[in-house]
């Protein structure tokens, strides 16, 4: 795999190369510590496409010895076209020499063909210390790139450009706890530019990542879909004996579809973080206020699910078809009076019999019961307040850096007015929609289909 | 590697795969969509059904409630054949009763037994177009009074079935995958229970003629004569007369079978053949306008129960995304084998409790301030002349410079010896191999002090402090400290 681009993040202890690996390979669970020298060994962190790798990055501990190191280096100089050899006999003779662990551990990917990314803290200025870590580097032969990270608030990047500029090919500037994706994908890009063979995957690497952080966008408008869906359909019910609602059962289901909705959005932002590759992230978000609950009392036959009208028609269905078989038998005599007087006398006892109908069990089973009922949330504002809160999720977890270790935490202030910042054709489209939902108490794969592609352009 | 095979009802994938991928939503969606991805590379499909089910084929744990759902749905369908059957026969046993005394009237038994499965048949055709306005509240009455409607009502209550899955069964004209299932489900249950029926009468009615001396005629109370009977009888027969002709009455049949129930019916040889020719006529009746029709229904509603089962996996949510993982190349970049952290260093630093007087030596390491400004920083941390204080550099481009310094230092015999550093950058093992280089050549009553310094203009974080104190205190060495300025 020798075209296969390799790149060894290297540099000083707590730079940042963790953090830059951690940006790149979308993995949160690489540890970052503010106390040097955490990292032990060097570590891969292949991309792979359906099996195949198309570039691997590798993260290593910082130098620790450079001076060391380099006086050594110098020492068994033999000219410039046989310094990659002596760093290569540098790495063996020490490699089991606990002194030059971190030296061996960094250089190793190198003099086996590596890329060098070396990393360094833009907003703390130049030290003349560096110098030995990047002439060693230089011995290497290999290609090289500076990358210029920035930890605090300072800046000094003029100054590291111009000394950074004397040991390597490129120098870029890389915020690694900021970094979006479109400056991801352009640094990736930039990597290709270090040798002619690298660039075909790499920007093959690239082309993948953006088509999916589309197919990530979509996933998460499904999500965010399905939340709606459920969210704007749920009801709680409860079998009752009262033919009014009553405060002491409403509160109970009232708290019961509350967690429900909450327990629905929890799930869904795990989804959303899990899309994005945050799935450990914590999260702390206030908790939405469910405005106005529906409240209300009907009456069900719960075993066959059919209501009072529904009851009564079928009564009045059942008489005039009964009856016309009399009619049918009287040969047409009748004029059809006895199926009027079948379908009157059916839906009649069926109306005013409900009650009655429902106590009847039938294997132990009542035919039906008064039920009270709880929901759907009516509150206008609701699925906004909804989506509001969803999308302004997915963007804080789309445009979350992987290097970052706090916890994810949203400002909903900023998410209740999503409906006055989108225009008035899509928001009288998404209007449609949470009505039809309301309506229907139900939703399929072409309600959530097309909710789900009217919210995906509110995504980042 | 081909797909497993698979002969399992749809039903079954469409009713387990939701509810096992629901179990799943936990597993991290990196680890499912590795899994996914690799078993739709081994076994590809060439549609999105298949695709789902050679993956289910794949994982599927067992029989689950989509085994027993299929079994229940088999129960059901069997036991409304039975009773079609039963009903049928029954029913054209009934309506073809025949004592001997008054021939069976064709015209009640054509209204019995084509006439009202003709009008059920157009009850069943209301059912079918999306309802609206009107219509939609007379399909909810008509869906109530379906017997399959109430079977499908009584197998969810009695099966126990969850939530998500009694809906299934539960018809009530709308518009979500699950509705539409349960409507064709509902409507092939109707249709196949009327089958039975038109069967079962067949049956019923072939036997009777079969195997007693049926007499036919016919009556009414209306003013009909034959030739009005003839004209009915002959567009009822149109669609078989061409190649059934013996089943198409005949002027001299109707003339001769008519009868009136106050006359006494005398029945001649002559007049036998007058009153058992409408057999056929009334057969194939039932056949072209009971059974042919429902054979129709029951096709149609078998066709579009599959397309339903088909969209109840497919729209499902879950199974969309379950679909995007299978489609999608799967994508890793993390790391490959897991990470070894070292420790945070632990080492302790005891504070200094007072300030040696005596002989001094301060050293800028790494250039971290410049000697203009070490005099006023070394006063602020050592009671001495500043005029005795040699101030040397440490740190820079070579060791062997380092090895001078320390030299130097070990000239002067210092009482305490000031290396000012930068706190921002990470104490690195080269800086602790020069405390020790220092140490070796010094008493050991002399003291270190370690003297991290802000950035100009700025402060020394607690936690860049902590480090240091962390990293030199590894030397445990109980005369080097870390102290910083204001």
């Amino acid at each position: 795999m020798k075209d296969l681009p390799r790149f060894a993040v290297v540099g000083h202890p707590n730079k940042g190369k963790s953090s830059i690996v951690a940006t790149l390979a979308e993995d949160d669970a690489v540890h970052i510590s503010p106390l040097p020298g955490t990292t032990v060994d060097a570590r891969s962190y292949p991309m792979r496409v359906d099996g195949e790798t198309l570039y691997e990055l590798v993260d290593t501990p910082g130098f620790q010895r450079a001076r060391e190191a380099l006086e050594w280096l110098e020492h068994h100089d033999r000219g410039a076209e046989a310094r990659p050899t002596v760093l290569a006999e540098f790495v063996a003779a020490h490699r089991t020499n606990p002194r030059f662990h971190d030296e061996c551990a960094l250089l190793e990917p190198i003099t086996a063909g590596a890329g060098i990314l070396y990393v360094v803290d833009g907003a703390h200025p130049y030290g003349r210390e560096y110098e030995a870590e990047m002439e060693v580097l230089r011995w290497s032969g290999q290609p090289r790139m500076a990358l210029i990270n920035l930890i605090g608030g300072g800046d000094h990047v003029d100054r590291w450009r111009t000394a950074l500029g004397q040991y390597f090919a490129m120098v870029r500037v890389f915020d690694a706890q900021h970094a979006d994706f479109g400056e991801r994908i352009k640094l990736l890009r930039s990597f290709g530019e270090l040798h002619e063979t690298w660039s075909p995957p790499l920007q093959r690497a690239a082309d993948i990542l953006v088509a999916e952080r589309t197919r990530r966008r979509e996933l998460a408008a499904g999500e965010i879909a399905d939340l709606l869906c459920d969210a704007l359909t749920l009801v709680e019910h409860t079998a009752t004996e009262r033919s009014a609602p009553d405060p002491e059962e409403v509160l109970p289901l009232r708290s019961k579809l509350e967690r429900r909705v909450r327990e629905r959005e929890r799930r869904e932002r795990q989804a959303v973080q899990d899309i994005y590759q945050h799935r450990g992230v914590a999260r702390e978000e206030t908790r939405a206020s469910l405005l106005d609950v529906d409240v209300f009392s009907r009456t069900a036959f719960s075993a066959f699910g059919l209501s009072q009208a529904q009851l009564a028609m079928t009564g009045a269905l059942s008489g005039a078809l009964a009856a016309g078989g009399v009619d049918l038998a009287l040969g047409g005599a009748s004029l059809g009076a006895v199926t009027l007087g079948g379908a009157l006398v059916g839906g009649v006892s069926a109306l005013f019999g409900a009650h009655e109908i429902a106590k009847v069990r039938v294997l132990g089973q009542r035919l039906g019961g008064r039920e009270l009922v709880v929901g759907p949330i009516a509150a206008p504002n609701f699925p906004w307040v909804l989506l509001g809160r969803a999308v302004l999720h997915q963007r804080v977890v789309a445009e979350r850096n992987h290097a970052r270790r706090e916890a994810l935490v949203l400002d909903l202030s900023k998410s209740s007015h999503l409906a006055e910042d989108i225009d008035a054709a899509q928001r009288g489209r998404l209007e449609r929609q949470f009505k039809r939902l309301r309506a229907d108490l139900e939703s399929d794969g072409v309600a959530r289909r097309a909710l789900a592609s009217e919210i995906e352009p509110l995504l980042a | 590697m081909t797909s497993p095979a698979d002969d399992r009802p749809l039903l079954e994938d469409a009713v387990d795969v939701p509810l096992w991928l629901e179990t799943d939503r936990d597993t991290p969606l990196a680890q499912r969509a590795d899994r996914d991805r690799g078993i739709a590379q081994r076994f590809p499909a060439v549609n999105d059904v298949g695709r789902v089910r050679a993956w289910w084929a794949a994982l599927r744990p067992g029989d689950a409630l989509g085994a027993s759902l299929a079994r229940g749905r088999r129960l059901v369908s069997i036991a409304l054949a039975a009773l079609g059957l039963l009903a049928g026969s029954g029913f054209a046993a009934a309506v073809l009763r025949y004592d001997g005394s008054t021939p069976v009237n064709v015209v009640r038994a054509f209204a019995l037994l084509v006439g009202t499965q003709s009008f059920l048949l157009l009850l069943t055709l209301a059912l079918l177009p999306r309802g609206r306005f009107g219509l939609r509240a007379l399909q909810r009455s008509l869906i109530t009074l379906n017997p399959a409607a109430m079977a499908a009502a009584v197998y969810q209550r009695f099966a126990k079935l969850p939530e998500s899955v009694e809906r299934l069964f539960i018809w009530h004209a709308g518009r979500s995958s699950a509705n539409v299932f349960a409507k064709w489900q509902i409507l092939l249950w109707a249709q196949l229970t009327a089958v039975a029926f038109n069967l079962g009468a067949l049956a019923s009615a072939f036997a009777l003629i079969a195997v007693t001396d049926l007499a036919f005629g016919w009556s009414t109370t209306l003013d009909l004569t034959p030739h009005d009977v003839v004209a009915v009888t002959d567009t009822i027969s149109a669609p078989w007369s061409a190649w059934l002709p013996q089943a198409v009455p005949s002027y001299s049949l109707i003339e001769g079978s008519r009868f009136f129930r106050l006359e006494h019916v005398a029945t001649p040889a002559r007049q036998a053949d007058a009153f058992t020719g409408w057999w056929p006529f009334l057969l194939s009746s039932i056949v072209m306008y009971g059974l042919l029709p429902r054979l129709v229904l029951c096709l149609v509603a078998v066709q579009r129960l599959h397309g339903a089962t088909r969209n109840l996996l497919l729209a499902d949510g879950r199974v969309t995304a379950l679909l995007d993982r299978l489609r999608s190349p799967s994508l890793h970049l993390g790391a490959t084998a897991p990470e070894h952290a070292r420790e945070p260093p632990r080492g302790d630093i005891a504070r200094r409790t007072a300030r040696a007087a005596g002989p001094a030596a301060a050293v800028i390491w790494a250039e971290s301030m410049p000697q203009s400004s070490a005099g006023e920083a070394t006063l602020e941390l050592l009671s001495t002349e500043l005029a005795d204080v040699p101030f040397l550099a440490g740190g820079r481009a070579s060791l062997t410079q380092d090895r001078e310094t320390v030299e130097r230092i070990a000239a002067v015999a210092p009482q305490q010896v000031v290396v000012f550093t930068r706190a921002y950058e990470p104490p690195l093992l080269e800086l602790l191999d020069f405390l020790v280089m220092l140490r070796r050549r010094l008493r050991e009553t002399v003291s270190i002090i370690v003297c991290p310094l802000p950035e100009t203009g700025g402060h020394a974080t607690a936690e860049q402090i902590d480090a240091w104190r962390r990293t030199v205190g590894t030397l445990r060495d109980s005369k080097v400290y870390v102290e910083t300025i204001a």
